[in-house]
């Protein structure tokens, strides 16, 4: 029965380590990867002779083309293989542990901000139980934004190589070419992503902080009297008017509470309840501060009205 | 029967501070409810909690919602007397967090 039981347990575990290799990616089609790339050196001495025959017989702007494409092939082979790793669950060749706690360390700040509560979250636990941090988590979390973010940088780069190679060898020379061959293999390097990310995400931050900047802050202080209270005081603005004071409009009241607040209006605005209410809401902090307001407000209604309103 | 003209009104946006806890969140948006119509939508921006209310002048009855934490996206099962409005995420104790909304009757 034991036996049985250890049985299916392995049988189990073979499985599930089975799904667990599971490749990130196709396998290579080896065909596309150039094969026999000129050294960049040989290539360059080349490009600088006369003759086309010194150059496999193509003109200038073809073997400069020509040097481009098989670096781009093998570029982005490379980069595959990279991203094919880290999809992989090859995390630890391809990133180190000292990587992911420097990362852990400043994540929060680096990753787009719908992330960072849960890299927030990693991180903490990490600084209680560094030894306990489970990786899987937190690459499962970051490797998808660090690759997008690679890709981007790199497509943008592609595009700008593919816009110049329509230029005449004049205006691209493949000097230049080489140096944006270097700049698509760096845009390929996670700090490179990390540095993108930050900046996505300290716009992303601005901006976010550009609409808290446009909003009113609701005061603390509330308790389960502040309810009924806010209620007396919406109705003493839009309710039924009290008895002896229906001469009094909503709009007059309005500009009552405006008067009590002592808010400032832009010129041409006139005082609506929902502008007598968000000052009131952020302005008083606690229930008596809000009590005797609105004592003062009914005051005014009632002085209004002719001294003749009711409580 | 009176009859209500009610002009289109747009939801109106308040921010909390994210150092209040769940409860004093729940109070607080409670207080702004009866003047800005029901709440519609929770969000956590930078270390505020964003709240949208309806706007409009059909309140809700007061005191009558009800905010619970949420994990893994999943709702927490309430009694019969709560009704699941939405979910969303505030800022509680300075810590972004899942929250469930409900409404009691």
């Amino acid at each position: 029965m034991r036996a049985a039981a250890l049985c299916l347990l392995l049988t189990a575990s073979t499985a599930l380590a089975g799904c667990a290799s599971i490749r990130g990616a196709q396998h290579r089609m080896v065909e596309l990867t150039p094969r026999a790339i000129m050294p960049m050196d040989n290539a360059l001495l080349a490009y600088r002779q006369i003759p086309d025959s010194a150059r496999l017989g193509m003109n200038r702007r073809d073997f400069r083309d020509y040097i481009l494409t098989t670096y781009i092939g093998a570029i982005e082979e490379r980069y595959d293989a990279f991203v094919t790793a880290l999809e992989m669950g090859d995390r630890g060749s391809a990133l180190g542990l000292d990587l992911l706690l420097l990362a852990l360390s400043g994540a929060t700040s680096l990753v787009p901000l719908d992330e960072v509560e849960d890299l927030a979250n990693i991180t903490t636990i990490a600084a209680g139980a560094r030894a306990t941090i489970d990786r899987r988590v937190f690459f499962d979390r970051t490797v998808p934004a660090l690759i997008a973010a690679m890709d981007a940088e790199r497509a943008t780069v592609l595009a700008q190589i593919v816009r110049k190679r329509t230029l005449p060898v004049e205006q691209y020379s493949l000097d230049e070419g080489v140096d944006d061959l270097r700049r698509l293999q760096r845009a390929g390097r996670l700090n490179s992503a990390l540095t993108r990310i930050a900046r996505a995400a300290e716009a992303d931050r601005a901006q976010q902080q550009a609409r808290l900047d446009t909003m009113t802050t609701v005061c603390e202080g509330n308790t389960v009297n502040t309810v009924p209270i806010n209620i007396s005081y919406r109705d003493l603005i839009i309710g039924t008017p009290a008895a002896g004071t229906e001469a009094v409009t909503e709009a007059q009241r309005a500009a009552l509470a405006q008067q009590e607040l002592a808010l400032d209006l832009a010129p041409g605005t006139v005082a609506t309840f929902e502008i007598v209410w968000a000052a009131y809401l952020s302005r008083f902090c606690n229930d008596p501060d809000r009590t005797a307001f609105i004592q003062r407000v009914r005051a005014r209604i009632d002085a209004a009205a002719g001294g003749g309103g009711g409580g | 029967m009176r009859q209500q003209e009610e002009a289109a009104v747009a939801s109106v946006e308040f921010k909390f501070k994210g150092s209040l806890s769940l409860g004093a969140l729940e109070l607080a948006l409670e207080g702004v409810e009866v003047g800005s119509g029901a709440l519609i939508k929770l969000e956590a921006v930078l270390d505020h909690t964003v709240a949208t209310f309806k706007g409009d002048r059909n309140f809700p009855p007061a005191s009558s919602l009800g905010l619970l934490p949420s994990v893994g996206g999943q709702a927490p099962a309430t009694g019969p007397n709560s009704r699941h409005l939405f979910n969303g995420k505030a800022v509680v104790l300075s810590a972004a967090m899942d929250v469930s909304v409900y409404r009691q009757s």
